[in-house]
């Protein structure tokens, strides 16, 4: 049915994809040929190439990594439940007697301990496996180059260098090929199933793929919003509206960043605070060698504290001020076009004003050392709406339409591995005798209309 | 090895999205008649301050035994579709150039390469909003 063949499958121009055929199969990957990886390493001069020639190796050792580490974190939170929890029943159930400081406690403070210890272990391990998956070693990550072999029948895609599946299809079982909102083209099959065929990718790349396995099947293509290279989908920004047609998503909630760091002083304040209880309670004398041992990390406590403070104020006063709404006509936004947009404030709430910014920042993203530094700049700022001393009560919120007019000469959102263009929609108020709020709105730009699209 | 006889220049500097990039290279006869192939590369990279972006617009290579390379003067034509982004953009910490480079490769293993930018799209330049 598919029958691939290189010369129908042509990548566009700045994609990352290159058509493999070897005669038998044809395969589509995002790995760069062995040249281009030789030419970026080229200044690390035969340690570069090692790395480069030894790429499969690192690859494997780093998956089989991957498992053990994430094997260990399972092991480890298993053993304690069955360990702990063994200790915990035998002591409530059996009476078995167990020393607490080298002395033998009552079953009711034993059953305490061990359950703190238990809850402490369990804590520890979920957060190990958690991290693991997060941020080492991250499935979106490990994906990040991959190899899609189409056969004549099937359809599989690998993890780059290791022989791990990301996603194996039957193509006459596909009904629909999609982009996944991490930018992962997807097969949805008759049974309802759903099957990744490639890791994530760029927009252009992911929706030219998309079409091209389409093509193939011999489905028609949809066509939706254009596609151009570097330039951000940004469908993770925006939901259905109920008076315009997009309602966009904030994207500073400070509850998750509250949560994260409630997590960090719990974990901190939790370990340097059982050792602070020993050094001066849990002896007869006050144990003053490891007192001292422990000011810097009591200091460190204390800093995460005053920061957890205020966070909790910042979200207690955020929390006070009731919710803003901004809806789009059109999305995304373009460059010399004029869209309809809705904001929407609900009370209750007295304003000396309110007003709505588009704002532009570039990020760059650099190598200091060791270490990886971003640095964000705000270049553009246009007032696209403003209204003063309003009164809105609790139940009638103050809503109002405008033109948003997008300026033709300005840059459209941009997003490359180091460098990026943001644009976004900022709600600022300033209310009476309460501190200024701002909420933000990420949003896209495209580029204006060109001569091949008109 | 680089030389400076081979001239390359673009019919204009300001190019809108999706038009299409002209230009003309220029070699010495005697050089040009033992030229084995022609490569135009339209790519961007980034600079500014953040580490290297770059892609590849399109690659085109002609070789002399398909293809008239040169004219009887030496000089030889292109012409290479542009894409709609990203547009070439002057910033405070981002900029995105846009080139094309031109590589002859003649007879003996030589070559000789030039490249050239130029401006796609109309984009305000920052830098200069902020002076």
């Amino acid at each position: 049915m598919t029958n691939a063949s290189s010369k129908s499958l042509q990548p566009p121009g700045q994609s990352t994809l290159r058509v493999l055929d070897d005669g038998q199969l044809v395969s589509i990957t995002n790995m760069p040929t062995t040249e281009s990886l030789l030419d970026q390493v080229r200044i690390l001069g035969p340690v570069g190439e090692t790395l480069v020639k030894r790429a499969p190796a690192i690859a494997r050792a780093g998956s089989c990594l991957g498992s053990l580490w994430i094997g260990f974190g399972w092991a480890m939170l298993l053993l304690g439940v069955l360990f702990l929890g063994g200790m915990l029943v035998a002591t409530l159930l059996f009476n078995r007697p167990i020393d607490i400081n080298g002395k033998p406690a009552a079953n009711g403070d034993a059953a305490l301990f061990l359950g703190l210890f238990m809850a402490f272990w369990i804590a520890f391990f979920g957060l190990w496996i958690f991290a693991s998956r997060k941020a080492m070693f991250n499935r979106d990550r490990l994906d990040q180059q991959w190899r899609l072999v189409l056969g004549d029948d099937e359809w599989i895609a690998y993890r780059a260098h290791v022989n791990r599946v990301i996603g194996r299809v039957v193509s006459a079982d596909v009904d629909r090929i999609d982009l996944s909102t991490t930018g992962r083209v997807v097969a949805w099959l008759s049974s309802g199933n759903r099957v990744e065929l490639t890791g994530p990718l760029p927009p252009l790349d992911g929706s030219w793929l998309r079409d091209a396995l389409l093509k193939q099947l011999g489905k028609p293509m949809e066509s939706g919003v254009p596609v151009y290279p570097f330039v951000p989908r940004g469908d993770s920004y925006i939901g259905v509206g109920t008076i315009l047609r997009f309602r966009l998503k904030r994207c500073d909630s400070t509850w998750m960043g509250l949560l994260v760091l409630a997590g960090v002083n719990l974990f901190w304040n939790g370990i340097t605070g059982v050792f602070v209880w020993q050094a001066f309670w849990g002896e007869s004398k006050v144990q003053w060698t490891m007192a001292l041992f422990l000011i810097p990390f009591a200091l460190i406590g204390l800093v995460l504290m005053v920061a957890l403070a205020a966070g909790a104020y910042s979200v207690v006063i955020q929390s006070r001020i009731a919710s803003t709404i901004l809806e789009l006509a059109e999305f995304p936004l373009q460059a010399g076009a004029r869209c309809r947009a809705l904001v929407s404030q609900t009370g209750p709430l007295t304003l000396r004003r309110l007003r709505v910014r588009l704002v532009c920042d570039e990020e760059a993203t650099f190598g200091a050392g060791t270490t990886t530094r971003t640095e964000t700049k705000r270049v553009r700022e246009l007032e696209v709406f403003s209204q003063i001393d309003l009164s809105i009560a609790r139940r009638l919120p103050f809503t109002e339409t405008f033109d948003l007019d997008v300026p033709a000469a300005v840059m459209h959102s941009f997003e490359a591995a180091h460098n990026k263009i943001k644009w976004t929609l900022l709600v600022h108020g300033e209310p009476e005798g309460w501190p200024e709020f701002e909420r933000t709105f990420p949003v896209v730009i495209h580029p204006p209309t060109c001569v091949n699209e008109r | 090895m680089s030389h400076p006889q081979l001239t390359f220049e673009l019919d204009q500097n300001d190019w809108g999205a999706g038009e299409t990039l002209t230009g003309r290279y220029r070699l010495p006869t005697e050089i040009a008649a033992t030229a084995r192939s022609v490569e135009i590369a339209v790519s961007w990279n980034s600079e500014g301050k953040g580490d290297d972006d770059r892609a590849i617009q399109s690659r085109q290579t002609r070789a002399a035994l398909e293809d008239e390379l040169f004219d009887a003067s030496g000089c030889g034509t292109f012409s290479v579709e542009l894409p709609a982004a990203p547009l070439s953009y002057d910033g405070l910490i981002v900029k995105i150039v846009w080139s094309v480079q031109v590589r002859v490769e003649v007879a003996g293993g030589g070559w000789f390469d030039e490249s050239n930018i130029f401006r796609l799209g109309r984009v305000e330049s920052i830098s200069e909003l902020s002076k």
